[in-house]
């Protein structure tokens, strides 16, 4: 739209000023043919002449005439208070345009040198005439005026209907987006099937990558787990052997087993967390925390420990269930295993982030082992798997969500742990 | 007492029977969990261990089974996988602790032993009878401080009488749970026993500890005493 702007701008430009410079050649064959010789066999021109431009004083219209020595035949009488300015150089026969600026106006020039042969022998005569070059600008002003007033109204209607146009057709684009998202915030599986037909291609690769990445995940998880399986048995016939006599080579042998085994438990559950990169589905926190409850209850039945579970029925939690199972059973069989009689969960929302709150009337945790826990969440990486694989486990899924840990006393008297993610 | 344990492992298998043998419990083991589901619906045990990962029939599924048909023996679960997932499905289906592979014999001593003490309604490894004191972590049995000499056999008859001391065991029960199932039983075995345990645990014939109810099998007679730390079951 701009560059036809532009060709129309510089093909108007161009017009007019040709249309101006023909105007100047036609004024000076007029005058050419007004000129005479008198009896002196010198130029001579009526001082009112036919083109009545020239016989005005506030004319934006300027003519004289000169001889190749300077000196001046005849002004026209809108010459008044003006000058022309003398040509550079004289070709006989040629019309010679220019331009010039004079009292912050400008002009258009043409000269044209002709000799008049007489009696008295030759005489170059130059004829001079000059064009404000005002009226010239404001046209063209008001032409671009118009031109990119037109322009820019109709670029605008045609970005307006191109916008419609768009915005209509892109519809089930959008609207896969919005699916997509739910889908990513666990709040459907796949993609529905209500699209147009154009599209229905691209809905299907995508409910098929979906399927196909949820296979992947299970399949995965479930060679992680034979190879837990495969690796963990003769581990534990090695120690068993190992084990039965004790001297220094077996130690040795031991703590080396330990190692093994410590380094694949850790990596391989490491490997099993899924994190917030796959689509999870949005799970129902309170069923899952009791169930762990539960099943630890059990475990520690001796110690008839008396929990209290503050999670509402349909608190839902974005995140892979593997991955739900290892964080609140880590921390759940921590409180366990340290509590006197008490453990205390709650759950709540704050904004889009859930706080899990685990507490229990234990021993604690002091305030240096409270920075070391909470310093390896930074350094997992490096973290030195073995004693307290859980916390370390813990520490590893908050990294993939980006949740966090703060660990501080209970009420309870014992320690307490707030996850938020 | 006696074991069961189902391990496909063959070698994990046979190092676990020899040192909870060892360690004076009747074992018996089974390689898949269709033949371990059978042996633990037949037999009368103590305790089961079950790996989650058999063959044939999984772990998961052999206790199911165990606990729809009303078995009530406690059950310890080893699983290779240690996540949570597994340990929250086995406990549901019916298992009482589980031990992840790989595990110290130790480690899972002890946790048979809690098993047994807390299937029998005892909650301390020591249980007190006035001057007769046993302690089951250490299978000691101790007359007014003195332990007493006695042999395996003895000491896993003593045991199970006083783990099952609110019931009547009958002489084939007693054999059933201190013999494996490979033993050559002889039930009057068990009658030397008794009367050598009675000899060793109340040489004055005062305390009688262990009562005889005629054609029926024998009882544990006397009551737990709160000597100097709480023993009674919760």
């Amino acid at each position: 739209m701009t560059l036809t702007g532009l060709v129309l701008d510089k093909a108007f430009r161009n017009n007019v000023e040709r249309a101006q410079r023909e105007n100047l050649r036609t004024q000076i064959y007029t005058l050419l043919a007004t000129a005479e010789l008198d009896e002196q066999d010198k130029l001579y021109l009526p001082e009112n002449i036919t083109e009545p431009r020239l016989n005005i004083s506030e004319s934006t219209l300027h003519a004289r005439v000169i001889t190749d020595t300077r000196k001046a035949i005849w002004r026209s009488k809108s010459m008044l208070g003006k000058d022309i300015g003398f040509p550079k150089k004289i070709i006989i026969g040629e019309l010679m345009f220019s331009e010039f600026e004079q009292n912050n106006n400008s002009y258009t020039l043409l000269n044209f040198a002709t000799q008049w042969v007489s009696d008295k022998g030759e005489q170059t005569y130059i004829f001079q005439i000059a064009e404000n070059k005002n009226v010239f600008n404001s046209q063209v002003m008001l032409f671009r005026k118009n031109l990119w007033g037109w322009l820019a109204g109709v670029s605008l209607i045609l970005i307006i209907i191109q916008t419609i146009i768009l915005r209509w057709g892109l519809k089930p684009l959008r609207h896969v987006a919005e699916e997509l998202i739910k889908i990513e915030e666990g709040k459907a599986k796949k993609l529905s099937d209500e699209y147009p037909k154009e599209i229905t291609p691209l809905t299907n690769n995508l409910n098929q990558l979906l399927d196909s990445s949820q296979q992947q995940l299970t399949r995965y998880r479930d060679a992680l787990g034979n190879m837990a399986h495969s690796l963990k048995t003769p581990i534990a016939v090695l120690q068993g052997i190992v084990n039965e006599t004790s001297n220094k080579e077996n130690d040795v042998a031991l703590e080396q087993l330990a190692t093994i085994n410590n380094i694949v438990e850790y990596q391989l559950q490491r490997a099993a967390t899924v994190g917030r990169l796959q689509l999870s589905d949005a799970i129902n926190l309170r069923p899952i925390t009791q169930k762990i409850i539960d099943s630890l209850n059990k475990v520690y039945k001796d110690k008839n420990i008396n929990t209290q579970l503050d999670i509402s029925n349909n608190l839902m939690m974005k995140i892979d269930q593997g991955d739900l199972y290892e964080l609140l059973g880590n921390l759940l069989e921590n409180a366990f295993k340290w509590c006197h009689t008490k453990v205390d969960i709650s759950a709540k929302q704050i904004n889009e982030e859930i706080q899990i709150t685990i507490e229990d009337d234990g021993p604690g945790i002091n305030k240096n082992e409270q920075e070391r826990i909470l310093l390896r969440g930074q350094r997992a990486d490096q973290d030195t798997p073995g004693h307290g694989l859980g916390l370390a486990m813990v520490n590893n899924i908050l990294l993939l969500y980006k949740g966090k840990m703060e660990i501080s006393e209970s009420s309870l008297g014992g320690a307490k742990i707030i996850i938020t993610l | 007492m006696r074991l069961l344990i189902i391990e496909d492992e063959p070698n994990l298998r046979d190092q676990l029977q020899k040192y909870l043998q060892k360690q004076g419990y009747a074992v018996d083991a089974a390689e898949d969990g269709e033949s371990g589901y059978f042996m633990g619906r037949e037999y009368p045990f103590d305790l089961a261990i079950v790996d989650l990962g058999l063959p044939k029939l999984s772990g998961i599924e052999v206790i199911q089974k165990w606990r729809e048909i009303d078995k009530k023996f406690p059950i310890l679960i080893l699983t290779a996988r240690g996540n949570w997932q597994d340990k929250v499905e086995g406990l549901e289906a019916g298992a009482d602790d589980y031990l992840v592979k790989p595990f110290h014999n130790e480690e899972l001593l002890a946790r048979t032993r809690a098993l047994l003490r807390r299937s029998a309604g005892v909650s301390q490894p020591t249980i007190n009878f006035n001057s007769i004191r046993i302690n089951i972590s250490a299978q000691t049995v101790l007359v007014n401080e003195q332990e007493l000499d006695l042999t395996a056999y003895e000491y896993k008859v003593i045991e199970y009488l006083v783990m099952n001391s609110d019931k009547v065991i009958s002489k084939t029960e007693l054999t059933d749970h201190i013999y494996d199932q490979d033993f050559d039983r002889d039930s009057n075995v068990i009658e030397v026993f008794v009367g050598r345990l009675r000899k060793k645990l109340d040489p004055d014939g005062t305390l009688k500890p262990i009562e005889t109810l005629r054609g029926r099998g024998y009882r544990w007679s006397l009551n737990q005493s709160n000597a100097d730390e709480v023993t009674t079951a919760p």
